[in-house]
């Protein structure tokens, strides 16, 4: 998901990925990812909370909005950065 | 016509340059999220959810075959029967389909812009890096240029 990424981010197309755990994203490295403390392809556990996975691709979209620079830019969902 | 050594540095630094440091480069958003067009790409196995979508004209594109030994769609409606279908259940339901599911409400509530129609399945697990960097990831990107999409997420299955 880093290396495709990265592609659409050379093409023009800006990105952010939800991302499960800090070890994942360092290996991964998409450019911006919102990091979840959840189950791998759960990125809303549990899966039944519609809200919550609401909260979280809103928090997502809201580190395009933001600006910030970094390399990679990773957040962790929840933490003050997130909003 | 080149020699072998320029072929050789050619392909050193192009899979150097695949390997490491690919999270450097960022695209700012051009316009306010509200005019934005949005593509949602996942590693999601699951192509038959469009049809449960309360999104017309959303369509889901898959580059790879459904992964071996995936299990089949429980009927739309029914209930688990036991715990592991229960868990099965809970999977499924937080597949593509239900994120796509969230960003129409986020365009409805006037938050994005623009839902594309078109969203992806990226499983390039299965596939060479090679092929994925210089064919997949590429045809991704033409598509959804070609969808003038602004934003894309990202949504790992």
């Amino acid at each position: 998901m880093g290396l495709a990424a990265a592609t659409l981010e050379r093409t023009g197309i800006a990105t952010v990925a939800v991302q499960f755990g800090r070890e994942a994203a360092a290996d991964a490295r998409p450019p911006r990812a919102l990091l979840v403390p959840f189950r791998y392809g759960f990125p809303a556990d549990p899966a039944n909370e519609p809200g919550r996975l609401l909260a979280i691709i809103d928090a997502a979209l809201r580190m395009l909005e933001s600006g910030e620079q970094g390399s990679p830019l990773l957040v962790r969902h929840g933490s003050p950065a997130d909003g | 016509m080149p020699r072998l050594s320029e072929l050789t540095s050619a392909v050193r630094a192009r899979l150097g340059a695949g390997r490491t440091r690919h999270a450097d480069h960022r695209t700012p958003l051009r316009k306010p999220l509200n005019e934005c067009v949005l593509a949602i790409i996942s590693s999601s196995a699951y192509v038959d959810v469009a049809p449960q979508l309360d999104a017309p004209g959303v369509e889901l594109c898959g580059f790879r075959a459904v992964s071996p030994g995936t299990p089949a769609r429980r009927p739309p409606g029914s209930a688990p029967t036991d715990q592991s279908d229960a868990e099965a259940a809970d999977f499924e339901a937080d597949r593509l389909g239900v994120v796509v599911e969230r960003a129409c409400e986020l365009t409805a509530s006037g938050r994005v812009g623009r839902l594309s129609h078109r969203h992806m399945i990226l499983y390039g697990a299965v596939d060479s890096r090679r092929r994925l960097v210089e064919r997949t990831q590429l045809t991704a990107a033409r598509w959804l240029t070609q969808d003038q999409v602004d934003v894309v997420l990202l949504v790992p299955m």
